[in-house]
Order: structure tokens, then sequence, then C-alpha cells
């Protein structure tokens, strides 16, 4: 069975904060969901971004984030072994004004340690769906994911980031 | 922040008018609407000036309601002020003269509807007529203020010029300075204006004015939330602190001036500015921050698409399919199921808590409801596995669940995105599509009584639940996935998840670069793929499936015509404006007359904050269900 929960944890991988004493840059990037296969499409708002790696590459670029799953629905195809996934939820971009890694802007500021708190922007709504191999349900952690579709459905006026 | 001043400073003003009630502090040396032209005014003067400090003190305190009395020439006005509050108990505030009447505020409606049975009561050998007056007669107040703004504006540059506002020598002449200083009445009372006059302001200049402090003109905040330049140069504001109110308020501030001010010797004064606006650029003058970078940190790294075809026959293949596919869900569903075999599976989730555009009245699942799969809501595996449909009659029974369609994605297909890629394990592809629909007619079952009379259960409880009042026809978003397979020269759909949410606008889907014009793979849907619609047909409601809801939603329906169209008793005791005030917000928000009156009184009658208020709460979820009507 395919719960919210596991789900859920699939998204926060998304949304994980870069610490230095954590991480450094490869592994964190590693992180952004690790479940990927090596060459699976992974589609953002429309734009193909080739497989596992340069989602990464692109995931870091990214503005801080926090995924809610609201909904899920999935279905087993049989005879393939795999689960087709659709979910929806909701987003929101830190808007400190720094990336993931911690740079801003600001000019002749000292070099600041990294400050990790955020100042979440207004929720953005979000429509997601995955393609699973079936034995996600026993080997959670594996490369289990064949296909990632994320769009924004929504974006409320007073957000600062732009999509 | 408003509303918490605006009672706070309501409480100090009725203090301030009983003491001074007594002392005679409140007296008018001058009266019969004399207008003091001459320089140095000073502080007792009747004439715009107490005028603007009656319009700034509205400002402020939105529930005083004017009051007029006539009649009352046998004696001073003051006399009349202490006779009213000793013979009704009711306080007349800030009365001034103006013309062959009184005018003041009292602090309710309900006690102008009080004091105006007094009408008739003898003063001084006379009868007092005693009147509300309808709104706006703050005419000469109004006019010198509009005048003033009107002057300091500078459409061309976008500029809203309020440097130094004392020196106006108009408002001088006209004593608006008497009793006013400009940053606790007259600026929250210049900002409504502003609003109200619709100027497209970019840059706004406070330079000069002998501020000590933000918070008396914090509303600029509310009346220009994209102001993009702001001085506030030689002004005496001191705390850095006081700044804060200000966070995350001007998303758009790029440039700021406060040089001139105490407050930029503070250590911390620049790093602090800079945090409490996100995009400042450039503040006293000086780069701040590198505008690129800036730019890029909140930009996500890919501009969105509208759509996403993995190669051209994809394209072909799933723009005829979801052109197709949509018209006989709007028209026939049933013509749909040869495209489902017996393995295939459809089920359909609801979404509510998705951010949306919708007001409270579209948001209405009633029917979905008992349908709903989403498995982050359904937890029991039988009910789980009921609501999945395999095999075309069991998703038919499904389809029939659902609210007649309308979707325009061959006549705005702007208004839909869509993705389409292979699915190698299926030697198929999904298709992902998002977008919009009017729901047109009740569906030809209703799961609501379906699930009562069966009574299985979970099922029908949350049947029970939903009652057919929430049932309202309204236009909702959607998200649909297909896994199609092509088999034989046609198309099978293994798979179809359907999720319903609020309705949102398309926004979120318009690309915001210009680009040259997409060919090949990026195309957009072309309108030749397939062929028209026939929309005379739809676009009825079947007189049958309505008839059969009928007995159900006409309650509703009437009651709100009853509501909207004529004045309920319960709000007699309002100003006409008031009244017609509390109307709209029924109507915009689908609450109930108890707390749309409730929601218009706590707003101070300030339309904004009474909508944005109930937005705030609707979406936190704290609005009881028996709110609404």
């Amino acid at each position: 069975m395919v719960d919210q929960g596991y789900v859920k944890e699939l998204f926060q991988t998304l949304d994980k904060q870069f610490t230095p004493a954590q991480y450094n840059l490869d592994t964190y990037k590693q992180s952004f969901l690790p479940q990927l296969k090596i060459n699976s499409p992974v589609i953002l708002n429309g734009n193909p971004i080739g497989g596992k790696l340069a989602f990464q590459e692109h995931w870091l670029k990214f503005p801080q984030s926090q995924h809610n799953v609201t909904s899920l629905d999935y279905h087993s195809i049989p005879g393939t072994g795999t689960l087709i996934i659709n979910l929806s939820g909701k987003v929101r971009f830190d808007e400190t004004g720094k990336t993931k890694l911690g740079e801003t802007a600001d000019l002749d500021q000292p070099q600041a340690p990294l400050d990790t708190r955020n100042f979440w922007g207004s929720w953005l709504g979000f429509n997601a769906n995955l393609i699973l191999d079936e034995i996600a349900l026993q080997n959670p952690n594996s490369e289990v994911i064949n296909s990632l579709n994320w769009r924004i459905v929504f974006k409320p006026d007073d957000s600062l980031v732009t999509i | 922040m408003y509303r918490g001043r605006g009672s706070g400073g309501y409480r100090g003003g009725r203090g301030g008018y009983q003491r001074s009630n007594g002392a005679g502090a409140d007296g008018m040396e001058i009266e019969g609407g004399v207008r003091n032209n001459g320089a140095g005014n000073g502080g007792r003067i009747t004439g715009p000036g107490e005028q603007l400090n009656q319009l700034a003190n509205q400002a402020v305190q939105q529930n005083s309601v004017p009051v007029e009395v006539r009649g009352w020439q046998g004696g001073s006005k003051d006399d009349l002020v202490s006779f009213i509050s000793r013979k009704t108990r009711i306080p007349l505030l800030n009365a001034v003269i103006e013309g062959d009447a009184i005018k003041g505020f009292v602090k309710t409606n309900r006690d102008a509807e009080d004091l105006k049975k007094w009408s008739g009561v003898r003063f001084a050998g006379n009868a007092l007529k005693i009147e509300l007056p309808s709104s706006g007669q703050q005419g000469s107040a109004m006019v010198l203020l509009k005048g003033f703004l009107h002057r300091r504006y500078n459409a061309n540059a976008k500029l809203l010029d309020l440097t130094n506002i004392s020196s106006d020598a108009d408002l001088q002449q006209n004593g608006a300075f008497s009793s006013l200083s400009v940053q606790s009445k007259m600026f929250p009372a210049l900002m409504k204006l502003a609003s109200m006059e619709n100027f497209d302001v970019e840059s706004v200049n406070l330079s000069e004015n002998n501020l000590d402090d933000i918070s008396g003109i914090t509303t600029l905040a509310q009346t220009f939330p994209n102001l993009k330049n702001l001085a506030l140069t030689n002004n005496k504001i001191s705390k850095l602190r006081s700044f804060e109110i200000w966070k995350n308020k001007f998303k758009n501030l790029r440039e700021l001036i406060i040089a001139g001010n105490p407050v930029t010797t503070d250590p911390q004064y620049k790093p602090t500015i800079a945090k409490v606006f996100p995009r400042l650029v450039i503040l006293d003058g000086i780069m701040i921050r590198d505008e690129g970078k800036l730019q890029l940190i909140y930009q996500l790294p890919i501009l969105k698409k509208q759509f996403f075809f993995e190669d051209s026959e994809i394209q072909t293949l799933s723009t005829q399919f979801v052109s197709n596919f949509l018209q006989f869900w709007d028209s026939d569903r049933t013509q749909l199921l040869q495209l489902y075999s017996p393995q295939s599976q459809f089920s359909i989730s609801v979404d509510s808590s998705v951010p949306n555009d919708s007001n409270a009245s579209q948001i209405s699942f009633g029917y979905y409801i008992p349908i709903s799969r989403n498995l982050s809501r359904v937890s029991s595996e039988r009910t789980r596995q009921q609501r999945l449909g395999t095999g075309p009659e069991s998703i038919l029974k499904l389809f029939q669940n659902i609210p007649k369609t309308k979707h325009s994605l061959t006549s705005n297909p702007e208004l839909y995105s869509m993705e389409a890629w292979r699915f190698p394990q299926v030697n198929g592809f999904i298709i992902s599509l998002h977008g919009e629909f009017e729901e047109v007619g009740h569906p030809a079952t209703d799961a609501n009584q379906h699930s009562n009379s069966s009574s299985s259960g979970r099922g029908g409880r949350r049947g029970a639940m939903t009652n057919s009042s929430t049932n309202r026809l309204t236009k909702k978003s959607f998200d649909r996935e297909f896994v199609v397979v092509p088999a034989n020269g046609s198309l099978i759909i293994a798979s179809d998840l359907l999720i319903i949410r609020p309705w949102s606008n398309h926004q979120s889907f318009v690309e915001t670069t210009i680009t040259p014009p997409p060919t090949g793979e990026q195309q957009p849907i072309p309108p030749q793929s397939q062929g028209s619609i026939p929309g005379s047909s739809q676009a009825q409601i079947p007189p049958s499936s309505s008839q059969q809801q009928a007995p159900s939603v006409l309650p509703t329906s009437q009651q709100q015509a009853q509501q909207i169209g004529s004045i309920p008793q319960e709000l007699s005791h309002l100003s006409p404006t008031q009244q017609e005030f509390v109307m709209k917000v029924i109507q915009d928000t689908k609450l109930n007359l108890q707390f749309s009156l409730l929601l218009s009184e706590q707003s101070s009658w300030n339309y904004e904050i009474a909508i944005n208020g109930f937005k705030e709460s609707h979406q936190q979820g704290q609005i009881p269900p028996e709110a609404f009507m």
C-alpha cells in the first residue's frame, strides 16, 4: 500500500535544508529524491529536465521549499509492475532572499554565517504525477521512481517567487 | 494591526470626550461656520479644519456614525450637546455647526437609531429634528483633501509627492492643521482617498513631514502594496524597530531613502532595513544588493511552459485524444466507455485544500465527496476499494455521480495546460491535463442519496454529512492523469486519475517570457487536430436531471434570492450604506446574515479588511459550516 506517509517522505527530500555540518555540496544534491532512477524523465512546470542528476542539479537552484501533499490517489497497472500516482498539494518558498546554499544578493556584506531561518511566502498549489515500481512497497528507499511530473497549478499574487 | 490601532484610538477618543465634556474644553469659540482665513490658527475654530479632523477621525474610528440636529437655535451648541447627553444618555461627539444644523457623531448605528427616536424632543422651546444623514456629507473636507492629492500627484512619473504636507497653502488657509498632526490623522485619511481615486503610483515622497515614527503612515502599505520607490528624507524617525511593521509588506520596493533621520545612525540600520524589504536594491542612494542576482534568487530556475509533449507523435495523439475525450465527457459520457477495458481503472479525488482563487460560494464538493478516493483522507481499505472503478460498468457508475460539465479546451486553450510523455512499460504514454470546467447540470445519480439508503458504514456516514444544500454547481479546476495505450488502431485508457479542486485562474500556466513562436514539438494544441464541438447541445442543462434535483436545491436559492433582494429585518438599525455593505458581504462570502453582520462590524466597515479576514479564516478552517447560508 502506497500511503500518505511514503509519498510525504518523497516530497520531504525536496525540502531538505542545507547545513555545512550535515552535507557537502554533492551529498546535499544527492539527497533530493534519491529514489529516482538514473534515466527517469523529470518534467518541471512543462520543462523536460532529463534524468536524476540533471534534476538534482536544477532543484539545487530552486529556493528553499516546503511541500504539503493534501490529496493522493494511485492505480496499479496490471502486468507492468508499476503504480501510477496522481497527487496534489501546496508548496511555498523561502522569501528571505537567499539560495539553498545561503548565498544572497547583498553587496559588501561580510561573510555572515549561514542563516537557516526561512520566511515563508504564501502557499502555491501544485500537482504531481509519479510512476513507481511496485517494489517500492517493499523497498521504499531504492531507486523506484520511473518518472516525475511536477507543476504549479496556482500562484498567489503576493508571492515574491516568480514561476 | 490596523484594527487594533483603530479600536484603541477610539477608546482614547471616547475617554477624552467624557472628560472634556464637563470642562468645556471642546467648546468652540467661533461659531456659525465662519472660515478663519488668518495665519496662525488657534486651536479652537470651527470650519474645514474641524471637519478634516472629523474625517480623519472617521478614517481611524470607522464606527462613528454621523447625526444631524436641527431646530436647536434656542440655545448654544454646547447647551445642545450637554442637553442631548443628559436627556438621551447618548454622547454626541465632535459636534460642529454647519449651516442650520449641528453635526456630530455617535458611537454605533444603534445609538444613532436610538437618538433619532428622540426627534421632536423640546429643547429651549423648540422641537429638535434629529436626522441620520446619508453618507458622503463631509463634502468640503473631502474636496479639500482631494484637491491636495491631485495637486501632488504626477501621473506621468507615477509619483505621489507628499513632501512637507503642512506647507500646502490651500490646506493651511483652510485651517487643516489646526487640530491634526499629519501622521496621526490626516495621513490615513489621505491614503483612504488615494485608494478611492485609483492613482497609479510607483513612487511616494514623504520627506520633511516631521514624522517621528512610521506608525502613523503604516497604511501606505495597504494603499500601495506594489510601491517601487519611497522617500522619507528629513523626518525624525528614530526607532529602527518601527519598520518591522512593514516586514514583507512592500514586496516590490526597490529604492528607499531614509537619510536625514536619526534612525540611520543605528549600527543595525542597513541589515535591518534590508531584511524588512526583500526586494530593496538601493538604500539612501547606495546599492545594497546585486539586482540581477536578486532576480535570479526569486525566479524559479526554469520558466514555466504551458505544454510539454515528448515528441510530435505524442503531441498528435494526446491533443486529439484530449479534445475528443472532453467533448464526450461534456456531452455523453457513455460514449467514452469503449475506451475502457475490463482492467481499466478510474477514480476521483477531491482536494479542497489546494490554494485557489475561489470565493466561498464556489467551494462546493458535496457531489464528489461520497465518491472521492483521496487516500490521504479515506483510510478504510474497504471504502478505498469501493471507490475504485474497474471495468466499464463500474466506471460508468462513478461517471454518473459527477455533475454534468462544460470544458472550453477548444475555444480557450489558454485555460489548460498539459504534459504528455512516453510510458514504455505499457507501450503507451501518459497525459497529465490541468484546467477548469463549469458544472452545468446535476449528476445523473446522486451518491449522497444512494449511500444514505444503503447506509454502508463509513460511506453512509459521509453521505449523511453532505446535505444537498451544499451541492451548488460551480466552476472547478482539475488535474487529470491518463495512462493511454494504443491498441489495434484505437486507444485504451488503462488508468484515469481525476483530481477535483477549487477553481484557480490560469495565471500559473501563462508563459512569462516572450519567446519566438514555438514550432514542432512545443506547439500548443492545434485547432485542426479535432472536429468542432457542437456547443449548443451541451450548454443546456438537461431538464430531467435538474428537475430531479429541484426539491433539494430550491430552498437554498430561494433563501438567497430573498436575502439579496430585500433588506432583512435584522439590519434595520444600520445605515443604508452599512446595510448595503452587509448585503455585499453576504453575496461575496455566502456567510449567513448573522456572521456577515459580525464580520462587517469586526472589520470596522472596511470591505477589504472584511473580505481578507474572511478568506484567511476560511483557509485556516476557522469558520464553522453553520456560518454559511
